[in-house]
This record gives C-alpha cells, sequence and structure tokens, in this order.
C-alpha cells in the first residue's frame, strides 16, 4: 500500500498508509495541488498541527478508514447528539484542551467524520446547562456589561417566543 | 495555544456547527455566554420562519428580529392593526427591509381588519414596499393579501411582478377579500386571467367575482407541464347574474383532479339567495362556510348533502342572533344537518352558530357521524320541543345533552359557553372581523403541497 510522509508543525514525521489520510480533504487537495505522487518522498508539511495531536487524528483515521462516506448535509440529521459509537466515545476521553486541539485539526484538516464527532462531544457539554455552567466548563469570559446582560436577558425573552 | 483557553474563538465554521447540533433553549444558552458566541444565535438555519407582530406590544420583538433576522428569513408573517397608520408605516419598513433579503421565499400578511386607515401616505408606501418586496427576491414561492379589500385593488401591479420574476415557481397565491361593504363594492381589474402563467401553482384563493368564463377556462386548461391546482378557495359577496356553468366546473376537475374547493360566503346574502344556482354537481366542495348572510338556506343544504357527499368535510355557519337565533323551516321529514350528518361520509367539522338546533337533531347527528372531529353548537341555540320537556331545569337538560353526545363521540364534548361566541353575533356593532378573520386566513397560510 503506497505510503505518504505527514510533517507535523513540531517536526515529527508520521509515515501513513495514503487511503487512510484521504479523509482529509486537505490533504487529498494538497497531494492534487502539489502534484504529488502517492510515493514521493516529499513529507507534507502541517503547520497547524502538532504531533500529539496528528497521533490522535491518524489513529481515529485508521478506525474509520473502512467507513462509507458521510451523507451530504442533511437538515434533520445535523441535530442529533447521542448517536456517538462507543469507540467515538473513548477515543475523546480526553481532557480539554486535547478535544479543542482535535476539533482545530479536524477543521484544518477537513476531515467530516471527526468534526461532526467532536462538536457532537462539545454540544452535549453544553446541553441543559446554564449560561454561567457553560462558562465555566469552557473557560470562557463574561465579556458582557451589566447594561448588556439586561439586553441579553430581553432578547432570550423575544427568541423564545414562536 | 493555551489548553481550553481559546473556546470562545473557536472558528466560525466551527461554531455553527456545534450551534446546529442544539436545541433552541441550549442555543439561546450557550449564546448568552458571550458576544461572539452571542452571533451564532442568527443564522437563517435556526429562523426559517418568523412571525412579526407589529402591535405595541409586539414592536420591540420584532424590531429585534428584523434587525437580525430580516436579511435571511425565507417566511415572514407579519400582523399589524391596519388602522393604526403608525402600524401601517412599520410595516412598509420592514418589508422594505424584507425586500433586501434576496431569498425570501414566503410573505403573509396578517393585517387586523379588511380595510386600512386611510389618514395619510403610509397606504402608498406599504404598496411601494411590496413591490420591492416581490421585484428583488428572487424566488417566491407563497403571497398572501390577508383579505385585505384595499391591497386587492392595488395587486394589479403585484400580479405584473409576480408573472414577470416568478412565474415558473409561484406555488400559493391568495388574493381572496373581505369587503368593508359587501353590498357595494368595486371588483377592480387587475388582469387575474394571467394566472396560467403560473405553471406551479397549487393553492390559490380569490373573490367569486374573479370566476368569469374567462378565468374557470384558464383553471380548465392547464398546460402539460404545469401542476394541477390542489386548493381553490373562493369568497362570495355579491353575485351577478350568470354563475360558472356545471360544464366549467368539470372542465376544471378535469384538469385538476385532486383539488378541493373552499367557498366562504362572507356577509353575503346575495350569495344565499343565489346559492341554489352557484353549487354546481361537479363542483369538488370540500368546506363550505358562511358568515352573517342573514338567513340559511334548507334547500342549499339538502343540495349539499346530497351532491358534496364524497367530499364535504367541514361546514360552517355563523350568524348573527337578533332577538333569537335563526328558526329554519324544514319540509322534509329529516333535519338538514342530520342528513348532512348522515350522507356526508368524510364530514369532519361541523359549526353552527346562530341557528336554532333541536336537542334531539344533535344527538342523531352525534351518532350518526361520531368520528366529527368538531361540532361546535353554543348552549344559548339549542331547544327543546315541548314533548321533551321532562327536566326539573335547564342545567339539567343540558348536561344530559352533553352526555348524550359525549357517549356517541367517544370523547368529552360540550356545549360552547356563551363566552366563546363572538360578540358579533349578539351586538350588532361589534367587530364582525375576529368572528371569521382567523378561519379565512388559515386557508391563506403557506402549506408545502407535494
Amino acid at each position: 500500500m503506497p505510503n505518504i510522509k505527514l510533517h507535523s508543525s513540531d517536526g515529527e514525521i508520521f509515515v501513513v498508509d495514503v487511503e487512510i489520510v484521504k479523509q482529509s480533504v486537505t490533504i487529498r487537495t494538497m497531494l492534487e495541488d502539489l502534484g504529488m505522487d502517492e510515493d514521493e518522498d516529499e513529507p507534507v508539511p502541517l503547520s497547524n498541527v502538532n504531533s500529539a495531536i496528528l497521533k490522535k487524528v491518524i489513529q481515529w483515521c485508521t478506525f474509520h478508514k473502512d467507513d462509507p462516506p458521510p451523507p451530504e448535509d442533511d437538515e434533520n440529521k445535523e441535530k442529533r447528539t447521542d448517536d456517538i459509537s462507543s469507540w467515538d466515545a473513548e477515543f475523546l476521553k480526553v481532557d480539554q484542551g486535547t478535544l479543542f486541539e482535535l476539533i482545530l485539526a479536524a477543521n484544518y484538516l477537513d476531515i467530516k467524520g471527526l468534526l461532526d464527532v467532536t462538536c457532537k462531544t462539545v454540544a452535549n457539554m453544553i446541553k441543559g446547562k446554564s449560561p454561567e455552567e457553560i462558562r465555566k466548563t469552557f473557560n470562557i469570559k463574561n465579556d458582557f456589561t451589566p447594561a448588556e446582560e439586561e439586553q441579553v436577558r430581553k432578547e432570550n425573552e423575544w427568541c423564545e417566543e414562536k | 495555544m493555551a489548553a481550553g483557553g481559546g473556546w470562545a474563538s473557536l472558528p466560525s465554521v466551527v461554531l455553527e456547527h456545534i450551534f446546529s447540533k442544539l436545541s433552541p433553549k441550549d442555543r439561546i444558552s450557550a449564546a448568552s455566554t458571550c458576544h461572539r458566541w452571542r452571533d451564532f444565535m442568527f443564522l437563517p438555519q435556526f429562523w426559517p420562519v418568523i412571525t412579526f407582530n407589529l402591535s405595541y406590544k409586539g414592536r420591540p420583538r420584532s424590531r429585534f428580529l428584523s434587525s437580525k433576522c430580516a436579511k435571511f428569513v425565507r417566511e415572514a408573517i407579519i400582523e399589524f392593526n391596519s388602522t393604526r397608520s403608525s402600524q401601517v408605516w412599520d410595516c412598509a419598513r420592514l418589508l422594505e427591509l424584507l425586500s433586501r433579503n434576496g431569498q425570501l421565499e414566503c410573505i403573509s400578511l396578517r393585517p387586523s381588519n379588511c380595510y386600512f386607515d386611510e389618514g395619510d401616505d403610509s397606504l402608498e408606501s406599504f404598496i411601494e414596499s411590496l413591490h420591492l418586496v416581490v421585484k428583488r427576491n428572487r424566488r417566491l414561492l407563497h403571497l398572501s393579501l390577508g383579505c385585505t379589500e384595499i391591497l386587492l385593488h392595488n395587486s394589479q401591479e403585484v400580479l405584473n411582478l409576480l408573472i414577470k420574476y416568478h412565474a415558473p415557481y409561484l406555488q400559493s397565491l391568495h388574493l381572496a377579500s373581505v369587503k368593508e361593504d359587501s353590498s357595494s363594492y368595486d371588483i377592480p381589474m387587475i388582469g387575474l386571467d394571467r394566472i396560467s402563467a403560473f405553471s406551479n401553482l397549487r393553492s390559490l384563493s380569490l373573490d367569486y367575482d374573479f370566476l368569469t368564463p374567462k378565468l374557470m377556462s384558464s383553471l380548465a386548461s392547464r398546460q402539460h407541464n404545469c401542476i394541477p391546482l390542489s386548493c381553490l378557495f373562493v369568497h362570495v359577496h355579491r353575485v351577478g347574474q350568470q354563475q360558472p356553468s356545471d360544464i366549467m366546473w368539470k372542465k376544471v376537475v378535469e384538469a385538476n383532479p385532486t383539488m378541493e374547493l373552499t367557498l366562504n360566503l362572507v356577509h353575503s346574502p346575495e350569495g344565499l339567495q343565489a346559492l341554489l344556482d352557484i353549487l354546481r354537481p361537479s363542483m369538488p366542495l370540500t368546506h363550505f362556510r358562511q358568515y352573517f348572510c342573514g338567513d340559511i338556506s334548507v334547500a342549499s343544504l339538502n343540495i349539499i348533502s346530497r351532491h358534496y357527499r364524497c367530499t364535504l368535510r367541514s361546514l360552517t355557519i355563523v350568524e348573527a342572533i337578533d332577538l333569537q337565533p335563526i328558526i329554519y323551516s324544514n319540509y322534509n321529514t329529516e333535519d338538514p344537518f342530520v342528513m348532512l350528518a348522515w350522507r356526508c361520509t368524510r364530514l369532519e367539522s361541523l359549526k353552527l352558530i346562530g341557528v336554532s338546533m333541536d336537542q334531539k337533531d344533535l344527538v342523531a347527528i352525534a351518532r350518526l357521524r361520531a368520528s366529527l372531529h368538531e361540532l361546535v353548537v353554543p348552549s344559548c341555540c339549542v331547544f327543546w320541543s315541548e314533548e321533551d320537556a321532562d327536566y326539573c331545569n335547564e342545567d339539567e337538560a343540558l348536561l344530559d345533552l352533553q352526555f348524550k353526545v359525549s357517549e356517541s363521540l367517544g370523547r368529552r364534548w360540550q356545549l360552547l359557553p356563551k363566552f366563546c361566541v363572538p360578540p358579533a353575533v349578539f351586538y350588532r356593532d361589534a367587530d364582525a372581523d375576529n368572528a371569521y378573520m382567523s378561519e379565512l386566513l388559515e386557508d391563506q397560510v403557506w402549506r408545502m403541497i407535494t
């Protein structure tokens, strides 16, 4: 099976089966754009992904390499968050920082399945929480002034109405 | 990047993804955490349809939502008091905002009354803005003028624009109106015969005045590449000398085989008098409603139960109670409403307000058509004939009647209490609009018809 070399932002090189990394639209496009032959020795530079995260991404892609291509964005499909497979759930039992980096990597590398499951995980962490609880969970700074908070409260009432 | 430090600054694409997986309630909570996340509450996919209520109470919400969402909302419903020029101005401004949208598909105007306050130029501005909405949006699927007579009068240009820009797309067009004075009004020349230009039209409402032979012929000769009409709603006010013939209706039904017809007589004594001629056997009459026509036509009711036994799904009568409900003479052995219940196998709803009902007939109706979803009769319209007067008091009689009917219908049923009856039924000076506007406007709601 032809291999490809991936070069992480912190200088590590990963040798991976090219079929596995083709789940990343970004890498696929890079290969086509750079006119790279699958056997080229030249590593693909991924300046936005460090080695720890790249390792995890490769692990995910390897497990999911035989997955059918994800369906086109369907209005109804988007809403479900309770259908994360047990393997993915285990895979995503990581600290928040890693989860955060994984999302960024999935976005940068354009791996739809990984982005989908990581976003679902985040959505599940938001569900049922009050704004203050959400802020605590994700370490988000409340940048509303008291006056703005009052405005937000009013606007929320309006949004809740049909 | 610091661990966990940048959640507030996730890329927009990612935040959009996350927000789309949240319920509306959770979305609101998440959007209340910080400025950046707040923006993601106002994405087009979360606001497919918005009702803008321009009343004094609803204005702050409408202003807020229009500033955030008018530029992308697909379906807009605008409720306003048309007798208040300030609200008409507000509506004009909102329409102008919506004209810059580009992807608006459905627009439903919901004025509170059939006329506008004509104090100033607010109407002119309103109409100009409405033209802009039609001109600048790419693919209008639905337009409803909310039964407004004055808008119908000003609709020729709207029709011109619809034909010019939206002929292949428009699916639902609602021009049927309620007249300020149904005994005397002008029929505007708006060129409605050009309706054949709309090849995708599935739902149409118009005044009976427009059912000329030319228009009937237009409806009957829809081209091969046209979608057949599914719903036709007709408002009857004044009635001319000639009515569309049965052959005309037959041809219309041939070209539009699944079409359902709704006939609404609104303040139409003429309609009631001519009803025997208006009702043609080939009409696919599905809903019949009469409001404040002054009387009921037993002959017509018998015709209805005979000709439309397979199509009729609802019958509504709302009449004023002068000193007493309408007492009708019945020359047949069976009560016309009982006949309706018996013959019309698809009847789901029977609403009889202002008509004097023998309690025996109510019981019979419930027994014959136990599948009725709605049986609405006010308690003040029910009477007991001499031989049935063996109750101690009125309350006991009413309770017994309710019990019998409930038993037949298989659910808890009661007579309509007086406070639920529209005031115009009892008081001549009360605004009659609220007795029928919501039902008529329900006909004009956007519905996807495949």
